[in-house]
């Protein structure tokens, strides 16, 4: 799993250290803060085929 | 299982609005607390023709308060005085970072939303809270906070009405502790049902049941389900304020206590402690169960208590005449940038003391042990105001 900082501010997650405003992180068990979003595998692979139609 | 206190952690955030809970995800750095619910329960005396006291306990009117200890450093203190005083207008220095100044005064609060992690094995939930009483004080060295708080209502754990099994997308709790049982609950919430987490989706609006998406739960009615805590996250943390970097201003009024509040003429005391009362009231309401419980401020009061070396008669003259004194306290913390410092800045506008006395105590100086009544003051039209300088834009108080 990949969580997002969606925050403006960096951040220490208690456990895996400082995620800068808008970085990403992978662990394998679940984020629980509001300050985190889960970035979906899906949501990844929209974003690479829209990059490849705006390249096109 | 065991857990371990220290895993615990204070998350708080402003509310919108009366009665709509959130998220909070502002972690706070805090010593302890003893904020609870208390049902307050007392035997059921009702006679059953029986010679034994009671069968079972009665339910009373539901409080939720009790006391916030943390060290005031620039961040953690915005949350606590933004939940005492009412924050005006936010402005910075310009500089590179910028500075910013709140200001506070002594009218209603925001409300907030707070959680304690309970060893990391459980959430108490709080909303509608607002500080009642803020102390100041010096601890070894150190500025202490104690935010004594009260609470609207609050979620932790509630019972499973039906029994769950198979695929299911809700779950309905029973009315064992509220007619209202979802209430503090919001979408984005982590539930625990035995060893399975539900992430809530949405709140039934008559507030009995939570729907999330499908999963497999097999659970008997009755069954405990909890809000699951966070994992914590911390911004930059700000050093604690410190005693030795405390200028305390005295004067005849506001402005020249202003002027006094330098290392040259600081007014230097060996104890100090300042207390800000909102005489909450968090009476019992009819309908609170579903809709807001009213905290809110009365009328406000606060206190001064000093211990100084007695160095000639004149505070015993102020305290014989019952003069108007004025405090400008400046708690300095480090540069936010290369000309302004973060802080926190105390103004007093009318202080009268209450007693000033002169203990004997053998073979050690003479004190001027001092308390002091904070008036409203006509003249400058306030009583107290806080000033807090840090580096936070004020988008989250």
């Amino acid at each position: 799993m990949e969580y997002k900082n969606k925050t403006k501010k960096d951040l220490v997650l208690m456990g895996y250290g400082k995620v800068k405003a808008g970085a990403t992180i992978k662990t394998n068990k679940k984020i629980n803060n509001a300050n985190f979003e889960e970035v979906s595998v899906k949501k990844e692979e929209e974003k690479i085929i829209k990059d490849k139609e705006i390249k096109i | 299982m065991t857990s371990i206190v220290d895993k615990g952690y204070l998350a708080v955030k402003p509310q919108a609005s009366a009665n709509t809970p959130v998220i909070p995800t502002i972690f706070l750095p805090y010593i302890t607390d003893n904020v609870i619910t208390n049902q307050n329960f007392e035997r059921d005396m009702r006679l059953f023709g029986i010679d034994w006291s009671g069968l079972d306990i009665l339910r009373g009117s539901k409080e939720h308060a009790g006391d916030i200890e943390f060290y005031v450093d620039p961040f953690t203190v915005g949350h606590f005085l933004n939940m005492a005083m009412k924050k005006g207008a936010t402005t910075n220095d310009g500089g590179s970072p910028l500075v910013y100044t709140h200001p506070f005064t002594a009218e209603d609060s925001d409300r907030y939303t707070i959680e304690f992690s309970v060893g990391g094995y459980y959430t108490r939930r709080y909303f509608d809270v607002r500080v009642n009483t803020l102390d100041i004080s010096i601890d070894n060295g150190k500025v202490k906070g104690t935010a004594n708080v009260r609470a609207g209502g609050e979620w932790s754990v509630r019972n499973l009405k039906t029994a769950l099994s198979g695929a299911v997308t809700s779950l309905t709790f029973d009315q064992s502790y509220s007619n209202y049982p979802a209430k503090g609950l919001v979408a984005g919430d982590t539930l625990i049902i035995g060893s399975t987490e539900v992430e809530i989706t949405g709140v039934a609006s008559d507030l009995q049941s939570v729907t999330f998406g499908s999963k497999s739960i097999t659970a008997s009615a009755g069954d405990a389900i909890y809000l699951k805590c966070q994992t914590p996250s911390y911004e930059d943390k700000r050093p604690i304020l410190m005693f030795e970097n405390v200028l305390i201003g005295a004067g005849v009024d506001a402005a020249t206590a202003l002027t006094n509040a330098t290392c040259a003429n600081q007014t230097q005391v060996n104890e100090i402690s300042l207390s800000v009362n909102n005489n909450l009231s968090a009476d019992p309401l009819s309908g609170d169960d579903c809709g807001p419980r009213n905290i809110q401020a009365t009328v406000k009061d606060g206190s001064l208590t000093i211990r100084r070396l007695f160095s000639d008669i004149s505070q015993v003259q102020k305290w014989i005449n019952a003069s108007k004194q004025a405090f400008v306290i400046k708690m300095l913390g480090t540069l936010g940038n290369s000309t302004t410092r973060e802080e926190v800045r105390i103004t007093i506008n009318n202080a009268k003391l209450i007693t000033n006395n002169n203990p004997v105590n053998q073979g050690g100086f003479v004190y001027d042990e001092q308390e002091f009544a904070l008036l409203y003051d006509e003249d400058d039209a306030q009583a107290i105001k806080v000033e807090l300088f840090n580096l936070e834009d004020g988008t989250d108080y």
